[in-house]
């Protein structure tokens, strides 16, 4: 088993980096119609599909349920991610967005295997298990989002300032952009939604207290808050365009942040 | 052997190239016609605004060489129309091959990597095809000129980015919007450019709404696009709905204002505006850019976008000359290789049909009967004898053809000397004829 488990790894890392290059490709090229075009995508779902079944191996053979193994939990929001745009970018032209997903699903699968997985199996389990599964599956969603929202801004400038038209990678349209950040967001929160509140519930039971956890927990609120401004703004006062992509992608980076604390406390201690 | 013969947009004005140019229902008489005279083995013709070429081969056996075959096409074109002549190119052998590939790979064309020569050059092929006028050589060389097309259209970026002010503004709304299908697009006015920005937009799928001083004149115009006309007045409510403005008026001041476009913002709800305009003066008041969603494009902008795609493409012409260079190598080396082929399979038939001749004589001659299963093991014996003894000359006679440092003359001579010394005129005649009935 322990072969098989390295093998969908090394293979999963493979394919995510191979769409990387072949999307990375298909942008770089103006013209329409490429080879890159017809396997990235095929290459990112074998990636995902190898990395569920190391995944799922994994979990078997640490006799632990994966939500309490950080080193599972990157693998999942990196799936997540990498499920999102599957879905969303159908008929969209995102080649240069699924560059990115591809490359960062590589990185977390990769730094994931660096991890410790003997995270201790806490006394609330099933509120554990909800709340890491939400916050894992909405800020997969949201980190997407994010990146969605970079793009957005990169091309939004080019666009505006006409100048560096006709040259460097063929990014993905605003709208559909656009379009995409508004779907995320529409799933994504909800799942943090629930991450945070069952947080709230677990911290209150807690003896002790980090500044560590402190933080983490201000910034996954402040993110939400900004993420539902979003939201709502877009809804009641159709705000579209840059300003709303700024808020995404700071609301996506204050997500990041909180994943790297955890992936830092994992690395280097329980104070952090 | 292949020979071109044509006149191009670098050859020949305009004035030149309507005179031999022919409509695609008369192609394939004009194509009888001139195969018919110049006793070429087979004869493409491609007609297009820019070039019109024959792209013809030496009959199989025939005693015609390629100049004899190009001098005979010139006459013919200008048989056709008179005073063509000194605008014609002719170009053979690597020359021919080479130019083949090159229009095929839109190398040759007035807008470096435009897509449309590649399917001109195909139904032209078709056409020969369809009148029984392409054989073998043709046939390989085309199919081998449509896959460097297609390797250069993946290899370089030649084709990418557009290169004219129609096309640049429909490749922006695509950047924006993505799918054009449902959007909204006002002209504005009705000069040129712009309905042909109009024009493009509303194949997209875009609904195109025409706007102009008059409604009459904006009827006329909406007719020819399959548009909706509005009057002047339907303008500013026409602005609030709009995703693409297109204006090209002769007015003295501003069509679109600041305060006009200010005004829709709550209607627009936020939706990304695309501003196209083509007047001189301008038509819309340049602060509306500085508007959070709202990109404006001027007439200096779009052909700015023209000019670095039109030099990229130039930049990528020399990585596309490359591989057609490598590709017309390639070709020469393979059909060299080829065109010895014929006479390897005579030797071998010859040395196979002699030795069983003698074999046959001796068993005769010894009175000894064998039985059908010892005649068969005893040819085949034969049949490896054979095989093993002609290796290594087939495998040397093999790497001279494709020597690259030798030209057609050396593939004839090797061929002349294995005919002349093993007697084969006969069976070397007789085998490329089966050999090119075989192929399609």
């Amino acid at each position: 088993m322990r072969g098989i488990l390295w093998v969908s790894f090394i293979l999963s890392a493979a394919s995510y980096m191979a769409a990387c290059l072949l999307f990375l490709t298909q942008a770089r090229r103006r013209s329409a119609v490429h080879l890159g075009l017809l396997w990235a995508p095929r290459l990112l779902e074998i990636g995902a599909v190898l990395q569920f079944i190391y995944l799922i191996l994994f979990a078997v053979m640490d006799r632990r349920c994966p939500v309490y193994s950080l080193h599972s939990a990157l693998g999942i929001v990196s799936l997540v991610g990498v499920a999102s745009y599957a879905v969303l970018s159908r008929g969209r032209h995102l080649e240069a967005l699924g560059g990115f997903v591809a490359a960062s699903a590589a990185v977390f699968l990769v730094t994931a295997r660096s991890l410790a997985a003997d995270t201790p199996v806490p006394d609330q389990r099933w509120l554990m298990a909800i709340h890491i599964t939400s916050n894992l599956l909405g800020g997969g969603i949201l980190l997407v989002a994010g990146c969605a929202s970079a793009f957005y801004l990169v091309n939004e400038h080019r666009l505006k300032s006409r100048r560096v038209l006709g040259q460097g990678p063929k990014l993905p349209p605003l709208e559909s952009l656009d379009a995409v950040v508004h779907r995320l967001l529409w799933i994504g929160l909800p799942l943090l939604t629930i991450g945070l509140l069952t947080g709230r519930m677990v911290i209150k039971h807690a003896d002790v207290i980090t500044v560590g956890e402190k933080f983490r927990a201000m910034l996954s609120g402040a993110s939400w808050l900004l993420l539902m401004a979003v939201l709502v703004l877009r809804q009641a006062a159709s705000w579209r365009g840059r300003r709303p992509a700024y808020a995404t992608l700071g609301g996506a980076l204050g997500i990041l942040i909180v994943i790297a604390l955890y992936v830092a406390r994992a690395l280097w201690g329980e104070g952090l | 052997m292949i020979v071109v013969v044509g006149l191009s947009h670098r050859s020949a004005p305009v004035e030149v190239r309507e005179r031999l140019a022919v409509a695609p229902a008369d192609l394939a008489q004009r194509l009888a016609d001139l195969k018919q005279r110049t006793r070429a083995g087979e004869m493409v013709m491609l007609c297009t605004c820019n070039r019109v070429e024959v792209i013809a081969a030496i009959e199989p056996g025939g005693t015609q060489t390629p100049g004899e075959l190009g001098a005979s096409i010139v006459d013919a074109l200008e048989a056709v129309a008179p005073k063509v002549r000194p605008h014609l190119y002719v170009r053979d052998d690597r020359a021919g091959i080479e130019h083949l590939f090159r229009v095929a790979s839109s190398l040759d064309s007035l807008v470096v990597g435009e897509p449309q020569i590649l399917g001109q050059l195909k139904n032209a092929f078709s056409c020969a095809r369809d009148v029984h006028a392409v054989g073998p050589w043709l046939n390989r060389a085309f199919e081998h000129a449509f896959r460097v097309a297609k390797r250069v259209r993946s290899e370089t970026a030649l084709g990418a980015g557009q290169v004219s002010i129609p096309t640049v503004a429909v490749d922006l709304a695509r950047e924006i919007f993505s799918e054009l299908a449902g959007h909204k697009v006002v002209l504005v006015g009705t000069g040129e450019m712009a309905t042909l920005v109009a024009t493009l937009l509303g194949k997209a799928g875009a609904q195109v709404f025409v706007v102009g001083r008059t409604l009459d004149r904006a009827r006329e115009v909406a007719q020819k696009l399959g548009a909706e006309p509005k009057s002047w007045e339907d303008f500013p409510s026409l602005l609030a709905l709009a995703d693409i403005v297109v204006s090209s008026t002769s007015a003295p001041g501003y069509v679109v204002t600041l305060e006009q476009l200010a005004q829709t913002r709550r209607q627009r709800h936020g939706r990304n505006l695309f501003l196209v305009d083509l007047a001189v003066p301008r038509d819309v008041d340049p602060r509306i850019a500085d508007l959070d969603g709202v990109f404006l494009y001027n007439v200096d902008n779009l052909s700015q976008v023209a000019d670095t795609a039109l030099a990229d493409r130039w930049r990528e012409a020399e990585k596309a000359a490359a591989i057609v260079s490598e590709e017309t190598e390639s070709f020469l080396r393979r059909t060299h290789a080829e065109r010895i082929t014929p006479t390897l399979v005579a030797l071998r038939e010859r040395f196979r049909t002699t030795l069983e001749a003698e074999l046959e004589h001796s068993l005769r001659g010894q009175r000894v009967a064998l039985e059908p299963a010892q005649k068969e093991s005893l040819q085949k014996a034969l049949g490896s004898a054979v095989e093993k003894v002609l290796h290594a000359p087939t495998e040397r006679l093999r790497e001279w053809a494709k020597d690259d440092n030798f030209g057609d003359w050396h593939t004839d001579l090797l061929v002349s000397a294995v005919e002349e010394l093993f007697q084969l005129r006969e069976q070397a005649a007789a085998a490329p004829r089966k050999n090119e009935r075989a192929k399609p």
